[in-house]
């Protein structure tokens, strides 16, 4: 009896657990799962970011999806013009390195950043970070 | 008895509202509508904006496309674009960092890279032809607060409709004050009104918060919006959060001041210790009053027109940066200077699901005009043109 009561509860945490990382119970995860069109990939980092968010905020990130030096897969939301940054990001998004909701998805989520993300997984379970 | 009580004290007061209804003699009416055929990089909600009176020999409409380093300007007379001035592509000390911008003719644009507290003129070769630094030789940027050490230093903004006018050989130039809004330091400036001489480089710092303002803190109603009338050569101020419009001399000193609100109009309070310390509270201070916003002269009728805009009740806190997340009902006064002032007309404009008036408004021969952005159409632009009759 002890076996199975400690085994239920072993079974509760491991879902619990499991829930955690699992991109069914995160609108982050979830956010990324629609704008990628397949599940987040544990060894790749996103970094989202809104075209609202203040300049300073968000030009280093601009500055990095230009420059081609990271890594990093970007999402921008909240597109302020999405033309100018189809014709600035041109070669990223076809490299699909970033990706704009332009058909704001975010908002039909309710999701939505006013200051950048970085969202990895650390080998615990997913991480959501503010960038500074 | 007490019913008698109730109904005489419920007649008073509607009797006493009565004595205090102003009457407004005239309206607003609805006479022309222009429309603009925006180009796929022009945004109906471009950050920066100007109305150009004649750019070779057409009346025109300015927008920064920021990202592309251009300024696309569109004739009201047909709504098509009429030329494209990439300063990105033809100045190479221009590639980025240019926020606000001021055409005053096509030989001499202004253009504001405000993180660097400097302002470019440029003429139609691209060349910079004047280097305005409003940084100042003895100061620096404080590694504390990432501004400016100086409370005379400002830097040079003059977006939603804050002011930027070239008199004689004096710019007239609107600044943010080198301090967190939170908290009153930046009210004992003078900084939200600055002339620069273009022959002296010599900067004047004009234009504080009136007395009455000094010493609280504001938050989002730290904004002075401002217009020039040059036939008569005086300044009027709308104060974002202050019920009085003021006329001053290219001094700064008033001339003039006046009640300019409309009906049902309440003063808003300074911030309260939890809105400086919460940041929803802080938002929502400055989503949830009433607020003014620009004043415009207008020299063909004697006219002065201020837009007050109407408390945001249904805001996301994460999008307040987006004009359109912004828009609030609008209310738009005249006040006639041939009447002492006297309110002339009044007229409300609600936003709606299909579009939305904003306060990017400018006076020509035809009348006073407002910009309205149709939500389901996000290629055009207009203008609705307002007459008081």
């Amino acid at each position: 009896m002890k076996k199975i009561v400690f085994l239920l509860i072993l079974q509760g945490f491991l879902a619990l657990s499991c829930s955690e990382r699992s991109s069914g119970d995160d609108i982050t995860l979830v956010y990324l799962e629609s704008i990628l069109k397949k599940p987040p990939l544990i060894s790749q980092r996103y970094i989202i970011v809104s075209d609202y968010s203040c300049l300073p905020c968000r030009e280093d990130i601009y500055q990095k999806i230009e420059d081609k030096s990271s890594e990093d897969v970007y999402i921008i939301l909240a597109l302020r013009n999405k033309a100018v940054l189809e014709d600035q990001f041109h070669d990223t998004i076809l490299e699909k390195r970033l990706y704009l909701d332009s058909l704001e998805i975010n908002k039909k989520m309710v999701f939505f950043v006013s200051q950048a993300i970085r969202v990895y997984h650390d080998g615990d379970g997913w991480v959501n970070e503010q960038i500074e | 008895m007490k019913f008698a009580f109730i109904s005489v004290f419920i007649l008073g007061l509607f009797s006493c509202t009565e004595k205090k209804g102003e009457e407004i003699p005239t309206a607003f009416r609805e006479v022309y509508s222009y429309q603009l055929n925006l180009d796929r990089f022009t945004s109906p909600v471009e950050d920066y904006y100007q109305y150009v009176k004649n750019w070779k020999g057409q009346e025109a409409y300015a927008f920064h496309v920021m990202g592309k380093e251009e300024i696309k300007l569109y004739s009201l007379e047909n709504g098509a674009l009429i030329e494209t001035v990439s300063y990105g592509d033809n100045q190479p000390n221009l590639q980025s960092g240019i926020h606000d911008f001021y055409i005053l003719n096509e030989d001499s644009i202004f253009l504001s890279r405000r993180r660097a507290y400097k302002v470019y003129l440029i003429n139609q070769e691209f060349d910079i032809v004047k280097t305005m630094d409003f940084m100042g030789g003895n100061d620096e940027i404080d590694p504390n607060t990432g501004w400016p050490k100086s409370m005379d230093t400002f830097m040079p903004v003059w977006s939603r409709n804050r002011c930027f006018r070239k008199i004689g050989d004096q710019v007239f130039i609107a600044g943010a004050a080198n301090f967190d809004s939170r908290f009153p330091d930046g009210t004992y400036t003078k900084t939200m009104l600055n002339s620069y001489s273009l022959s002296t480089d010599e900067i004047s710092n004009l234009l504080g918060y009136p007395e009455k303002m000094q010493g609280k803190a504001w938050g989002g109603f730290d904004m002075v919006f401002s217009d020039y009338n040059p036939e008569e050569d005086f300044f009027v101020h709308s104060y974002a959060a202050d019920e009085r419009v003021y006329i001053t001399d290219k001094a700064m000193n008033v001339i003039r001041d006046f009640k300019a609100f409309p009906k049902g109009y309440k003063n808003v309070p300074p911030l309260t210790v939890k809105e400086v310390e919460n940041n929803d509270a802080y938002r929502s201070h400055w989503q949830g009053y009433q607020i003014f916003g620009s004043i415009h002269w207008d020299p063909y009728r004697k006219l002065i027109y201020r837009i007050m805009e109407e408390p945001n009740v249904n805001y996301n806190k994460d999008m307040l940066l987006d004009p359109l997340e912004r828009a609030r009902n609008m209310v738009v006064m005249a006040f006639d200077a041939k009447q002492d002032y006297r309110k002339v007309a009044e007229m409300r404009l609600k936003k709606s699901e299909k579009g939305v008036y904003l306060d990017r408004c400018f006076v020509n021969e035809k009348g006073f005009n407002i910009t309205y952005m149709d939500l389901e159409n996000e290629d055009k632009l207009y203008f609705k043109t307002f007459l008081v009759e």
